[in-house]
């Protein structure tokens, strides 16, 4: 059988993850924890179960068919689907994800995140918005979870759209040995490189690793060429300052070679649910989300060192489309 | 004092729009937009303050009474009373105003048509919220009017003319809306003629008199022939046109004596005093004379306009008007310099504002159809010239720009583009779309020439010329190209033909046997047999909407003619013969096709679930259905959730669609119009989707009676198209846009973050480019407000497809949590996110 890897979404349309229209490829798994993390579904390499509290009307065709006793016994839905309401549906440290439950269903209130995908099914279908690609610059951007932690799937599909005249984006937190991501390199026309920070104890205490192999992997990158564009989540309390990103700015202009642009992402709330889905805790619950009018300061520290920099990574700023222009 | 005053530039950051328009027009413009009142009516009930006016039902009235005993032939006493109305009409001037000429006595009116249908009069009778204080009084007049036409009406005429058993269905009300009259529906225009500078009134007026004077020696040669007899008819009808042309003379020229009583006797203020009399001198020229300056140009197009409007109700105003008065604009403005781009501008707006006041009093069903708006007016912009060079000019960027300044909801604009409309131009219908205006609606002009060339072979300088005729459909603006007459009756509810399918044509909503009668769909046993009952009904249903049509449109000259609207066209000019004679036309019909999609998704289902999968069978379908889908909620749901959607770019439905396209469009060259061409069909849907919602039975897409409808065209059912914007432009692009029908409406949702700045011009220009290169014809725009997401948080199902892009991440709006949903909106109200 051919190899398949989790896929938790395919996104068509996006419009900050590189240049032009884009199809995202989330691949599943990442060695990283950022505790802000946006995409909690794409963390861990095996499936997991969303619980879609809205779609939930407590029918009991889940606890029925679950093997494991890992179903609480319904409640009236009109309390399960209020927003912030304790009850969960999946007691997770029972539950050996058979799917079963998944299965019966008949609300779609179930469903399993991340599906297996061959390289092939997943160029057929980035393949179909072909024609939003040609017209914009655009085309497929692998992305997760990390797609380095899944190298021989990654450069397969790489390498498959660029034989595909598909252009490619590896969005990458450069958390991985040297040797891969050269190898990866080679199929990938811009590197969507995320530094999460400079600071290293920092980094550990938010991500669970130390900074030194991305900060390294980052310096080589520039010294081979490829086109890279750093891409800096602005995460209150931790990389919001003002003075640390006139560090960051000084460390981009001082790499051996060249930053294409910097995207600054502002903070964002927006995946409250997805943790609800997964039954998961998130700290950041109650936090405000970053308002990007707030970033452009930020931003200019870097158009003073020179560098072209944007908030939230528009693929359609023109400075960046000239940009692209004079790499190719 | 006060607030501090908040910027233009404010305004425009915080999105509102019409706040930072109304400091940004000149104080003429602001004045007048607010000196007209809205004539739209909510919810199918008129606003306060207006009423219906008295004035013209009882100068009609009074003139067909006196004409009674007149020995004049129809047309021509038809044409007396149009002359009467207008030479007798209360006028006005507006202050500030430089264009004149409103349909009704007071800015305030509804006008009120009683010639055309009994039922219409039957509603003012009935219809408490707009009629004049004294109220007894007001009564006692409509009632008298409306009596004195009861069994006079055109519809009253032609009815007993028609099919009985086709115009009791149409009368049910169940497939099909309008009615096949020449005098209530979209008038098309000879434009190429009469707004090119070359002919105006007197002109015409002059070739009637040669032509009447040779008909009339010749009908007095000896010898007797059909030919011969037929000159005396063509006389009559040269002598009406003349009538209708020289009361618009004398129509305008009270106008200009009104201006000059007023500048010479009452204004006090000089600047005005000017204005009033170069207003005089506009009314005097126009329309006798051929125009000279833009201003003359516009009052003339305006005077066309009000007369085929006292001649007719028009629902629509086909109309091009950059192209026919942008070489005004452009002698005046960058040649003579007499005029500058302000000056232009304000001329435009007003433009605007004077179609946007015009109102003409409708049966409820038209109102509630058309949800706030007076009519569906599509003004065309853009497109290329008769030798296919780019026709954008000056005067397309000033209505485009007076359209931001003036923001009315009627007209709207549709453009025409091509591969050569200029950068300059293109952000100028850019940022009409991104200030949420919702027009203009982009048409892809390529397409739709070839289009206009392959159903109906217009010639490719004729089809050049097309405009919209009604919201969607092309029409050329030539001598034989144009149509004198859309019958909104060849308006099709199309989701009727899945439903009779399973009724085997008995609806069971207005308990009548509407379709054919196919055989009992509970015995089919292969898909084969439902598609060949879909395509049987499908062409009963069109049959009996398309007859009373053709008829009509040959009964119309002798019937219901309409002496204006040919004497400003060419061929009835030159031949004598009423405009909507078949035989000078060369035919553009189409049919318009409502809830058009339901078809392809329904028979997705059936196929998928019944015969591939066979988890259900066609007699538990039936009978689900037959039972409003009530006791079997969990196979609807199977029906809606596990089977193909159209416009998620999946070949297991569009391949459907297509079938279902090629059979219509093979019937369209069988269905003949009375000048031999076809009837393609046209996907689109106004409002109706809302107004068939209790007239649509249960459907095998999973909807219930009731449930609303999709809202249009080819455009995916709400909620459905779940893999996003470029998934549903895949889809269409599986429609051959030139031979599949006549056009295809199709709606998209841009959110206006997405829109900001520099990005959001260059995002959306990639965009259309690409939509073009995939032979879309047309694509209109909503920006996401936050009504739309308050809407989504009410109700999520329909919302599925608006997704929240951010980098790295994305989520459907639905999903998200309240508080962030709330936080969102509070950010696209703002602009900010």
């Amino acid at each position: 059988m051919e190899d398949r890897e989790l896929i938790t979404d395919i996104q068509k349309f996006a419009v900050n993850d590189g240049p032009g229209f884009r199809t995202n490829v989330y691949l599943k798994g990442c060695p990283l924890r950022c505790v802000w993390c946006h995409n909690p579904e794409t963390i861990l390499s095996n499936p997991e179960i969303y619980w879609k509290r809205r779609l939930c009307v407590q029918c009991g065709a889940c606890l029925e068919v679950c093997p494991n006793d890992a179903i609480n016994p319904p409640v009236d839905p009109a309390l399960s689907q209020k927003e912030g309401s304790p009850y969960r549906k999946i007691i997770r440290s029972r539950c050996d994800l058979c799917m079963r439950c998944v299965d019966a269903c008949r609300y779609d209130a179930l469903e399993i995140a991340g599906k297996p995908m061959t390289v092939e099914e997943i160029l057929e279908e980035v393949e179909k918005d072909r024609p939003f690609y040609e017209n914009s610059g655009g085309g497929m951007t692998l992305s997760g979870g990390e797609p380095t932690a899944h190298l021989e799937f990654s450069d397969n599909l790489l390498s498959g759209a660029r034989d595909r005249f598909i252009h490619t984006c590896l969005d990458t937190n450069g958390f991985c040995g040297w040797s891969v991501m050269e190898r990866l390199i080679s199929n990938v026309d811009i590197v969507l490189f995320d530094l999460k920070h400079l600071n290293s104890e920092k980094h550990r205490a938010l991500t669970g690793v130390n900074n030194e192999i991305i900060l390294k992997n980052l310096s080589l990158l520039t010294k081979v060429g490829t086109e890279i564009w750093v891409r800096i989540p602005v995460v209150p309390d931790f990389s919001d300052d003002i003075e640390y990103h006139r560090d960051v700015a000084r460390f981009l202009v001082e790499l051996p070679g060249k930053i294409a642009r910097v995207d600054l992402l502002p903070f964002h709330n927006y995946c409250q649910h997805k943790y609800d889905w997964l039954g998961i805790d998130w700290i950041y619950s109650g936090v405000e989300a970053v308002e990007p009018a707030f970033l452009e300061i930020h931003a200019e520290l870097y158009r003073e060192k020179g560098l072209v920099a944007t908030v939230g990574g528009s693929g359609f700023e023109t400075n960046v489309m000239i940009a692209g222009e004079e790499a190719r | 004092m006060g607030e501090p005053a908040i910027s233009i530039v404010e305004h425009e950051k915080r999105q509102e729009w019409w706040w930072a328009a109304e400091k940004k027009r000149s104080s003429r413009l602001d004045y007048l937009r607010k000196a007209i009142w809205k004539k739209g009516a909510i919810g199918g009930l008129y606003p306060q303050g207006l009423y219906v006016d008295l004035e013209r039902p009882v100068l009609q009235t009074e003139k067909a009474r006196e004409l009674e005993s007149s020995p004049d032939p129809y047309v021509i006493k038809f044409a007396k009373i149009l002359a009467h109305v207008l030479d007798n009409k209360t006028i006005f001037i507006t202050d500030h105003s430089q264009l004149v000429g409103y349909l009704g006595s007071l800015p305030n009116t509804i006008t009120w048509d009683p010639t055309l249908a009994a039922v219409l009069n039957h509603e003012v009778v009935n219809d408490p919220t707009c009629i004049q204080e004294p109220l007894e009084e007001s009564l006692k007049i409509i009632s008298e009017v409306a009596d004195y036409w009861a069994g006079k009406s055109d519809l009253d005429k032609i009815m007993p003319y028609l099919d009985l058993d086709d115009a009791m269905k149409v009368l049910s009300g169940a497939i099909g809306w309008g009615v096949p009259l020449s005098r209530g529906g979209y008038s098309g225009k000879d434009y190429e003629y009469i707004m090119t500078g070359v002919h105006a009134f007197e002109d015409i007026i002059e070739e009637l008199d040669r032509r009447i004077d040779e008909a009339d020696e010749k009908a007095h040669e000896p010898g007797a022939s059909k030919e011969i007899s037929d000159l005396y008819d063509k006389m009559n009808m040269w002598e009406a046109m003349k009538i209708a042309l020289e009361a618009g003379i004398r129509y305008a020229k009270r106008y200009a004596r009104l201006a000059r009583i007023i500048a010479e006797n009452y204004e006090t203020d000089d600047e005005r005093k000017e204005e009033l009399l170069q207003i005089a001198e506009v009314c005097e020229h126009v329309p006798a004379k051929p125009p000279r300056t833009l201003q003359e140009s516009l009052q003339y197009d305006l005077f066309i306009q009000l007369f085929s409007r006292n001649e007719a109700i028009e629902g629509a105003w086909p109309a091009r008007p950059d192209y026919y008065h942008g070489p005004y604009y452009e002698k005046q403005v960058n040649v003579d310099k007499t005029l500058t781009k302000e000056e232009a501008l304000d001329l435009a707006g007003e433009f605007l504002i004077r179609a946007a006041e015009v109102s003409q009093y409708k049966v409820k069903w038209a109102r509630e159809g058309l949800q706030g708006i007076e009519g569906t007016w599509v003004w065309t912009l853009g497109g290329v010239k008769k030798d296919g060079s780019d026709a954008c000019n000056g005067m397309t960027i000033a209505l485009l720009q007076a359209s931001r300044l003036v923001r009315v909801a009627n007209p709207t604009f549709a453009f025409r583009w091509h591969p050569k409309v200029s950068d300059e131009v293109m952000r100028e219908v850019f940022e009409c779309i991104r200030q949420g205006l919702g027009y203009p609606s982009i048409r892809n002009d390529p397409v739709l020439i070839a289009n206009a060339m392959n159903w109906h072979g217009h010639p490719i300088e004729e089809a050049r010329t097309w405009a919209h005729q009604a919201c969607m459909s092309p029409a050329p603006c030539t001598k034989h190209g144009f149509q004198p007459m859309r019958m909104a009756n060849a308006t099709v509810n199309c989701a009727k033909i899945i439903e009779y399918v399973f009724s085997s044509g008995f609806d069971n909503v207005v308990n009548m046997q509407i379709g054919a009668e196919t055989p009992d769909a509970a015995t089919f046993t292969e898909y084969n047999q439902v598609f060949d009952a879909w395509v049987t009904q499908m062409k009963t249903v069109f049959s009996i909407l398309v007859r009373p049509v053709n008829r009509a449109r040959i009964l119309a000259p002798k019937m219901t003619p309409r002496p204006f609207l040919s004497a400003i066209s060419e061929r009835s000019i030159e031949s004598g013969l009423d405009v909507c004679d078949p035989s000078i036309s060369r035919g553009n019909a189409w049919i318009t096709a409502f809830t058009w999609v339901e078809n392809a998704d329904s028979l997705a289902a059936i196929k998928k679930l019944v015969f591939d999968e066979k988890k259900y069978t066609m007699a538990e379908l039936k009978e689900a259905l037959a039972n409003d889908w009530q006791g079997y909620e969990e196979m609807r749901l199977d029906f809606v959730k596990n089977a193909p959607k159209w416009g998620n770019d999946d070949d297991y439905v569009d391949t459907i669609m297509l079938d279902c396209l090629h059979e219509a469009a093979k019937f369209s060259r069988e269905l003949k119009c009375p000048s031999g061409n076809s009837w393609p069909i046209l996907p689109e849907n106004v409002s109706g989707n809302i107004h068939y919602a209790n007239i649509v039975g249960a459907l095998p897409n999973g909807r219930r009676l009731g449930d609303a409808l999709y809202d249009g065209g080819i455009s995916p059912g709400p909620g459905l198209d779940k893999k996003g914007p470029t998934a549903v432009l895949k889809s269409c692009s599986k429609i051959d846009h030139i031979s599949d029908g006549r056009a295809f409406l199709l709606n998209q949702r841009l959110s206006p973050t997405q829109l900001a700045g520099e990005k959001g011009y260059q995002l959306w220009k990639t965009y259309m480019k690409t939509w073009a290169d995939l032979g879309l014809d047309h694509v209109q725009f909503n920006c996401v407000s936050d009504e739309i997401l308050r809407n989504a948080q009410k109700d999520p199902e329909k919302y599925q497809e608006v997704i929240v892009r951010v980098a790295g991440y994305s989520a459907h709006f639905v999903d998200i949590s309240r508080k962030t949903q709330d936080n969102i909106i509070q950010r696209t109200v703002q602009g900010l996110g």
